[in-house]
């Protein structure tokens, strides 16, 4: 009796946790990370070309069990329109229409896209963009749809304060993924093999290994890893610190200050791997995008813009128009692709550039919401004391 | 409670997800459950005194030659893909295997330049002495040493593609 007692009191209390409000102006800023994720998703494509897969040899194919059984063997053109749709839905969710469905089918066809992807090259980097946020976002009903979305037009739905909690699940049950990633990953390098506890020197090589990699892609190199090597003073600090980040993640779930203070460690981590190693695990960055409160960038970039459309129907045929044009030219050339990477000046490592100045603001401005806390709660106890002491 | 259902399903679907992730995460066949395993089943050490990197020397119908490198068919984020068929195409075991990779290497070539038509193929390993401490840690233009894996007919190839059922 006892025990039910106590399985029903985790279970509300995940219930409660779980439908607790997980960003500021939760309908706008899920309306807006729903465009973010669409011209995100657009970009990323912009890179690959599935087309290159057919007649993948199979002594370079690896065991995917949701591609097993997939014919390799079949025309380039099979591979096109797998990637063509993919690009049309993302287009017409961009808009919001039929949002529920598009984010089906971005599910759908874009996990199967990316699992042909993963049969040739694993890149566990896309999981999120490809798979968890369309997933967790289909399992709440798509709630991103409810603000600045043609659905949201044309059935005139308001955000009511009853609905709130259902903006709340895609965001904390993505949390809840990443934060079960990044622990793994830290356990993984402390226990799987050990090699982070017991040489130190994992990270200093690591630094000079990338760039013979990239000397050899004619990238860009890393200027402090020798210096690095040459401190072993930094060595220990450098390896405990990324062990501490991933395995301690999990904070995140449980105060929203902390939230900020890990996104922003997050991003930090993403930008320095990416611009100073050739680690490209930037599709993740639609993660972190999540958890932003959207809307107040909006009111703070264009505060008097508003969506005034009179004409639902209209939006419908451009947002159609866009999809059609897009998924038909997609595969024509680079032209269309070069749009969305204007001409290829945004790519996986440049992207990181405006990147890394934000994850440091949102550290520096988490670490002082902390402080202030901290500050105020100890001046309070100082004031309570006294107050208690003389009654 | 209008958040009934897709709280019952979300929290369902969390429960399944990390249990697979706890289960098969580690085997990568399960995708989308994988997990991020990265650099931490082999040791980093410090870098050889020399790198090798197999390149293609393409020879086009009007006989100009061409130096390519794996990341111009496949990008730096899918290099594998093409690294794969760069040395499988010479060194795989049996010549069927190794056919198949130049099958696919001509494939990404004639994608990757349509206007070019590559006519022969040389797969050539280059090797560069490594000074892992210096800013660059070796120069790209100046290999130290080229050996040559083979080369192959690429219409041959093309020919061999449109055979196939």
């Amino acid at each position: 009796m006892t025990s039910v007692w106590i399985l029903c009191r985790i279970d509300g209390a995940i219930d409660r946790w779980l439908t607790a409000p997980a960003v500021a102006h939760a309908p706008q800023s899920l309306g807006i990370f729903r465009i973010i994720y669409a011209l995100f998703y657009l970009w990323h494509l912009s890179f690959q070309r599935a087309e290159l897969l057919s007649g993948l040899p199979r002594a370079s194919r690896r065991l995917i069990v949701v591609a097993a059984w997939f014919p390799f063997d079949t025309p380039p053109i099979v591979f096109q329109a797998i990637e063509s749709i993919v690009v049309a839905c993302l287009v017409l969710l961009l808009f919001g229409w039929r949002t529920r469905v598009m984010t089906a089918a971005v599910l759908v066809a874009g996990a199967l896209l990316e699992s042909l992807f993963s049969v040739a090259d694993k890149e566990n980097g896309t999981v999120f963009l490809t798979f968890f946020i369309p997933f967790v976002m289909l399992l709440a009903g798509a709630p991103w749809g409810d603000a600045y979305a043609l659905d949201a037009l044309r059935l005139r739905r308001a955000a009511s304060p009853g609905t709130a909690a259902r903006y709340a699940l895609p965001l904390r049950a993505t949390l809840v993924i990443l934060s079960a990633l990044f622990c793994i990953a830290g356990l993984n390098k402390m226990i799987g093999s050990g090699i982070w506890l017991r040489d130190f020197t994992v990270m200093a090589n690591f630094g000079l290994y990338h760039n013979v990699d990239g000397a050899l892609l004619g990238l860009r190199l890393n200027p402090w890893a020798a210096w690095v090597k040459e401190l072993p003073i930094l060595h220990v600090p450098i390896q405990l610190s990324i062990l501490l980040f991933e395995t301690t993640f999990f904070l995140a779930l449980f105060e929203r200050r902390l939230l900020r203070l890990y996104i922003g460690l997050a991003l930090v981590f993403q930008a320095v791997n990416g611009l100073l190693f050739v680690l490209t695990f930037t599709p993740l960055l639609i993660a972190y995008a999540s958890f932003l409160d959207w809307e107040s960038v909006r009111r703070g970039v264009m505060p008097r813009a508003s969506l005034k459309v009179r004409s639902a129907t209209m939006l419908t045929l451009l947002a159609w128009t866009i999809a059609v044009a897009l998924a038909a030219t997609w595969n024509l050339g680079t032209f269309t692709r070069s749009i969305l990477s204007l001409g290829s000046v945004i790519d996986w490592r440049s992207i990181f550039w405006p990147i890394l100045p934000l994850g440091l603001w949102l550290v520096s401005s988490a670490i002082w919401q902390i402080g202030r806390a901290i500050s105020m709660r100890m001046c309070r106890s100082q004031i309570t004391e006294p107050a208690a002491a003389s009654r | 409670m209008p958040t009934a259902r897709p709280l019952f399903l979300t929290k369902s679907a969390l429960a399944m997800m990390l249990l697979g992730l706890a289960v098969v995460g580690r085997r990568n066949a399960f995708w989308p459950l994988v997990n991020w395993g990265m650099y931490s089943k082999k040791p980093i050490h410090y870098p050889a005194p020399t790198a090798t990197a197999v390149r293609l020397r393409i020879v086009d119908s009007t006989g100009q030659l061409r130096l390519v490198s794996a990341h111009e068919l496949w990008g730096v984020d899918r290099l594998p893909i093409a690294m794969q068929s760069f040395t499988g195409a010479f060194d795989a075991e049996t010549a069927d295997a190794r056919a198949a990779h130049r099958g696919y290497l001509v494939h990404l070539l004639d994608n990757i330049f349509p206007a070019i038509h590559v006519k022969q193929v040389q797969g050539v390993r280059l090797t560069w002495s490594v000074e892992p401490m210096a800013v660059p840690p070796l120069i790209l233009a100046a290999p130290e040493r080229e050996s040559i894996l083979g080369t192959f007919d690429a219409d041959a190839h093309r020919r061999r593609a449109k055979r196939r059922p």
